[in-house]
Parts: structure tokens; C-alpha cells; sequence
């Protein structure tokens, strides 16, 4: 009977699609941000947690950072500071100091972090699509990320940029 | 008396949740998503050795489990966290087939939230409230009951009242013991924060706390917490200000009614950071602060255990530099305090760097010296060179030495050197593994010199899991801002985490 119930909640977890937690946070800067409001802008969403005391954070963000400067993709990208009321006050130090440019939503209670990843181990990365499916998730640093958010943000593109196609119409006959 | 208070907490919860949505007008443009959203976090350990709760001579085969799935409609959400825990061959105790950890509904809009069942809360840094989910510890504190939180553009204000709920079964090896095990605790406090100028807040913030004997239930213990805040960013370019205070009364009404002396926590920070500069000025003042559930900044290095928060002094520099191009760092820090409990000053220097190397090498070092007078001496040294062999691949090895010496719980001095190494191979993204060795010669020869074990991770997609098999030789872990001494662990584990 126990084997049966812890079974069979684990197994109710394959069930269902995966479709990105909603949240709402302050962001560092001044305002308020939300995956609606993200989303809203038509683009998929990279949206990547870190904390100051993650030395690969740091390195996945000045990898990813400087590579979207210079290439400008079609993507949202937004961040969530995992530090906790221990190390918050290097935050913005560190954020200048790296010379970052990307919007920072703060998490202190990680109740976001909690939506998308228990365990919360960092970096983790989260690849939104623009109707809010999860496309695909990072869990640590690696330099083949960068690659596949290109990929599927120039496949996005592609396919928007399509010609719609049209149906053909009956021949007229002959007379 | 529990089955009441949630059965009534919950009539007034959907009331107020309805109310709410009565009141406030939701207008939004259709982005094209679907407006029901289900969502699970999945995350099990299996584990096969001692038990360090329910200790006995044999290895034990424990199944841990947690799930914390979501349903979210528009502004509104539902969700649950639950576990389920199995051992064939340990203490019946552990056999927990499903328990229902946390549950909550949330509402959130624009200017306001409503949160109804398990909420996390903290004022200020920590130092008043702290009630977080530190996973690495099995720590899951929450506040069941009621919170609200209203934040338009210049003011942000809370309010939060109920039960501390602690997690039952976490999900972790080696968790930290649950605090409310013959208690309950009680709380009910908030915080006003307003804009008075652009880019400076000033606050206040309050929690009132009880604590009532399981058994008895009669209250033995009660705090009473006020505090102000005060914050300025942009003083002058990449110059910030914070600064916190607060006054704890502190009254223990079992056996006898005592108020104790009165508890103040202060923290304190003057941060400058022009790039390619930072530099970090902090400071700590804990006067008789003992509290059950904060988490205070300790101005502490993360590589080492701070003794004590709650009756310290201490003040911190931080400096570091980091070349734009490059971006190698050299960085440095001092912290000088007083321990108010050993009536000893406390230094601690440190100096790190990371930098590149030839041939698509990466170092990082750093070594330190904290002294506390004649009570506890340590040095400490890590080191960590990475190298990038083939594409997508890397070789990493990790080095730490601890040498520890100290008599602060006893007359006799006790000597701890501990040295950890750790060879880690990435051979992609998706799969690394890691060869790990640790060296204590002061342990008992029971205990044991040598340790070693082997480990690895593979993660695809939203699906992580980890294996590890040997032993390692306990000692201070750190996660998330809080440290704790952690004891020997000798077995084989495997762990996956999902997200659906």
C-alpha cells in the first residue's frame, strides 16, 4: 500500500505538460516585472538564476551577456538574484562590477527560484517560449548553452517569417 | 484545537481571496498563453547508509521523496508541497508513506498580494525574521496563516500573522534538526517601507513571537521585535547606503516569569563600486540577539563557520578589482570584531584572485587566517585550476585545506585538519563525474584518515541526477548563508530533481 502511494505520486508527475510558473518580482533598478508583462513582448524568454557567491552564475552571464550584445537576438532576457539577505549587499557591487546590463529581479526568499527549480542549485537557466511553454532548461554552466538558445531563437524566427500559404484555386476550364 | 483554527483559517482565507477579486479589476491583453497553468517540482534521494537521526550499527535504505506541484490561473495560484518517505530495513519511524508539508493560495496583482496557508517572511537582513527553505539542510520554515503585502510606487508595506510550520520529513542528507519538535511557535508582525526620496527608503518593522509547549500547551517564551531601516542608492555615482536596527524584547514566562536583558541587532554597509572597483565596508552589532529563526549577516567568509551571531561586534572591509578585458579579479578582506560570550577580539585577512591562465586555463585561490585570541585558531586555503580539454569538455580539480585549532566548548585544545581534493571530469554538458579524496590526520583511527568517493551527475532537459558512492569526512558545510558541521558520510545515494 505505501509503495503503491509513493509510486503512484511519482508517477502522476509524467502526466502533465510543462508550461513556465507564473511570477511577479521587484526588479533592482525600480518597478515590477512579470512573465506576462515578459512575455507580452512577442519574444522567448531566457530567464537565468544566479547569486554573487556562484562563481559559474557570474561566468554564464558574462558568456551569455556579452554574446547577446553583440548579436542582438530576438529574445527577452531577465534574471533572478538568488542571493539571500546574507550576501544581498554585494549584489549591486557585483552587478557593477561585471558590468552587467540585463534587468535583475530579486528573489531574497527565493520564492521563484522555489517554482522552477526545488533543489536550488545554481546557475540554472529557463528557455521560455513566447506562449509560455518551457522550451528547454540549463541546469549549470556549460559553453554549448549560448548555441542553443541561438538555434532555437533563429528556428522562431524562421518560422514567423514564413509565408503564409494560400490555397490554391480551381483552374478554369477551357472553352 | 489545530483542526479549528485551519478549518476557520481557511473560510476566512477563501472569503478574503474572494472579496479580493471583487474589488480589484483585472485588466490584462491576451499575450496568446493559456490561462491555466499546471506545474511540479519533483525532487528523491535514495539513499543507502547510516542513519544519522536514528543511528545504528547497519547502513540503512532510505527512500526520500518531495513533490511540490502548482496550478495557477490567471493571478491566482494553488499548490502544494508534499513527501513520502520509506526505509525496508531502518526505524519505523522513518515510514512516512504521504505528509502534506505545506499548502497555500496566492492572489497577486499589480499594487498588491494576498497569500493564504505557507508563506515565506523576512524583515529587513534577517537579523528580526528569517523563515526560508534552505534545501542543502532540509531548513523549510514557513508562516501558516495569512499574509498581505501592498506595494504601489513609493510604499511597500507587509503584514503576516500564524504558525511557524516547520518540514517534517526533508528531503536531504544530514538535515538540521526540526526546531519545533516540543513546541509551536506563533508569530504576527509586518513592515512599512516608504520612497521619501529618489532612490532612499525609510522603514519600520515589527514581529511579536510566542512560543507554546506541545504538551502543555501553555506559552513559555515570548519576543518582541521593532526595527527601523534606512537605505540610499546613487549617494554619489556607485555609492549605496543600508543601514538596520533593531530592539528584541525577550521574556520567558515557564517556569517562572523573567524577562531577560534586552537584545539589539544592527547591521550596517557603506558599498562603493565604480567599475572596475568594489570596495565593501560592513558592520555587525549583536547584543544578546538570540532569536530561533533568523538568518543575520555574519560578515563570515563562506569557506568557514561564523561561532556566534547573536552576542558579536564586528566590522568588515572588502576590496576588489577586476580587470575589464580579461576579467581576472584580485580581491581582499578583513574583518576585525569582539565576541561578547568569550570576551575575545576576532581578525580574519583574506586574499583571493582569479585569472586566466596560459593554454584555456582557469585559477582560482584564496587563503586566509582567522584568530580569536587563545580560543581557536585557523587557516584555510583553496585552490581551483580548470582546464578545457576538447570541445565541450573540461578537467577540474579542487583543492581545500582547513587546519583548525580551538578550546571553545572545552579546556583541552582540539585540533582539526581537514584536507579535501577533488578531480571532476566534464565530458558535455549533460554528463560529469568526479573522483573525491579527503585527508584528516587528526581523526581517531575509529573514524577513519582516508576517504574516498566517486560520484556523477547527467542532466537533460528539466531532469537532473546525481550519484555518489564512498564516504567523506563530515566537517563545516556552507549553503546558502548558513554553515553547519555536518557528520561523516559512508554510502551510496542517488538524487534526481525535475521539473515538469
Amino acid at each position: 500500500m505505501r509503495l503503491s502511494i509513493i509510486f503512484l505520486s511519482f508517477l502522476s508527475n509524467f502526466v502533465f505538460a510543462a508550461s513556465a510558473p507564473n511570477f511577479q518580482g521587484d526588479l533592482m533598478d525600480g518597478g515590477r516585472t512579470s512573465l506576462k508583462e515578459e512575455l507580452a513582448k512577442g519574444k522567448p524568454l531566457l530567464l537565468s538564476f544566479w547569486a554573487t557567491w556562484c562563481s559559474p552564475c557570474l561566468d554564464e552571464l558574462d558568456h551569455v551577456g556579452a554574446n547577446l550584445k553583440q548579436e542582438a537576438l530576438n529574445l527577452s532576457f531577465l534574471t533572478v538574484n538568488a542571493d539571500t539577505s546574507e550576501t544581498s549587499a554585494q549584489v549591486k557591487p557585483t552587478y557593477r562590477l561585471h558590468k552587467f546590463s540585463f534587468p535583475v529581479i530579486q528573489d531574497p526568499k527565493h520564492d521563484i527560484l522555489n517554482k522552477y527549480h526545488s533543489d536550488g542549485t545554481l546557475p540554472f537557466s529557463v528557455l521560455i517560449s513566447p506562449s509560455g511553454q518551457i522550451v528547454e532548461t540549463f541546469n549549470g554552466y556549460s559553453e554549448g548553452m549560448y548555441a542553443k538558445i541561438k538555434n532555437y531563437v533563429q528556428k522562431q524566427d524562421q518560422k514567423s517569417s514564413a509565408p503564409a500559404k494560400t490555397e490554391a484555386k480551381p483552374t478554369e476550364k477551357k472553352k | 484545537m489545530k483542526e479549528r483554527l485551519k478549518t476557520s483559517m481557511a473560510t476566512v482565507g477563501c472569503g478574503l481571496l474572494l472579496c479580493a477579486a471583487s474589488i480589484q479589476a483585472v485588466e490584462e491583453e491576451s499575450t496568446g498563453m493559456s490561462a491555466v497553468h499546471f506545474t511540479v517540482t519533483d525532487h528523491l534521494i535514495f539513499s543507502n547508509a547510516k542513519d544519522p537521526v536514528f543511528i545504528g550499527p547497519q547502513p540503512v535504505s532510505l527512500f526520500m521523496h518531495e513533490d511540490r506541484p502548482r496550478l495557477e490561473y490567471d493571478n491566482y495560484a494553488l499548490g502544494i508541497h508534499f513527501t513520502n518517505q520509506f526505509t525496508t530495513n531502518g526505524s519505523k519511524e522513518r515510514n512516512s508513506p504521504f505528509f502534506l508539508e505545506k499548502a497555500y493560495g496566492t492572489a497577486e496583482w499589480t499594487n498588491w498580494d494576498l497569500k493564504l496557508g505557507d508563506s515565506y517572511q523576512e524583515l529587513g537582513r534577517g537579523i528580526a525574521l528569517s523563515l526560508f527553505d534552505n534545501p542543502a539542510f532540509g531548513q523549510n520554515n514557513t508562516v501558516q496563516g495569512v499574509a498581505a503585502r501592498f506595494h504601489p510606487s513609493v510604499f511597500d508595506g507587509t503584514v503576516f500573522g500564524g504558525r511557524v510550520n516547520s518540514i517534517t520529513n526533508p528531503v536531504a542528507i544530514n538535515p538540521l534538526p526540526d526546531p519545533l519538535l516540543t513546541h509551536n511557535m506563533y508569530l504576527a508582525g509586518g513592515s512599512a517601507k516608504v520612497e521619501v526620496a529618489k532612490q532612499s527608503h525609510l522603514g519600520v518593522q515589527y514581529v511579536a513571537s510566542y512560543s507554546q509547549q506541545a504538551d502543555t500547551l501553555n506559552i513559555d517564551h515570548s519576543w518582541n521585535t521593532a526595527g527601523v531601516v534606512a537605505s540610499k542608492e546613487n549617494i554619489v555615482d556607485g555609492l549605496d547606503f543600508y543601514g538596520e536596527s533593531n530592539l528584541m524584547k525577550n521574556e520567558v514566562k515557564l517556569p517562572i516569569s523573567q524577562r531577560l536583558d534586552d537584545g539589539y541587532g544592527s547591521y550596517g554597509s557603506v558599498i562603493w563600486s565604480p567599475a572596475p572597483w568594489q570596495v565593501r565596508v560592513e558592520g555587525i552589532d549583536y547584543r544578546n540577539f538570540n532569536y530561533p529563526f533568523q538568518r543575520p549577516p555574519t560578515l563570515e567568509d563562506s569557506s568557514v563557520a561564523y561561532i556566534t551571531t547573536d552576542n558579536e561586534s564586528a566590522g568588515r572591509v572588502y576590496g576588489e578589482y577586476r580587470a575589464p578585458e580579461s576579467g581576472a579579479s584580485v580581491y581582499s578582506s578583513f574583518l576585525g570584531g569582539w565576541d561578547r560570550d568569550h570576551l575575545a577580539p576576532i581578525y580574519h585577512p583574506i586574499l583571493g584572485s582569479k585569472f586566466n591562465g596560459p593554454g584555456r586555463t582557469e585559477y582560482e585561490l584564496k587563503a586566509g587566517y582567522r584568530t580569536m585570541a587563545e580560543y581557536a585558531q585557523m587557516w584555510h586555503a583553496g585552490l581551483k585550476w580548470k582546464i578545457h580539454t576538447f570541445k565541450g569538455q573540461a578537467f577540474e580539480l579542487n583543492g581545500t585545506s582547513i587546519n583548525w585549532q580551538h578550546n571553545l566548548a572545552t579546556v583541552q585544545l582540539t585540533k582539526e585538519y581537514r584536507n579535501i581534493l577533488s578531480a571532476t571530469y566534464t565530458f558535455s554538458e549533460r554528463i560529469t563525474t568526479t573522483l573525491g579524496y579527503e585527508y584528516v590526520p587528526t581523526n581517531t583511527a575509529n573514524l577513519g584518515n582516508h576517504f574516498f568517493n566517486f560520484g556523477g551527475t547527467y542532466k537533460t532537459g528539466a531532469l537532473s541526477t546525481k550519484a555518489f558512492l564512498g564516504q567523506t569526512s563530515g566537517g563545516v558545510q556552507c549553503a546558502g548563508g548558513v554553515c553547519r558541521e555536518v557528520p561523516p558520510y559512508s554510502g551510496a545515494m542517488v538524487e534526481t530533481n525535475y521539473v515538469f
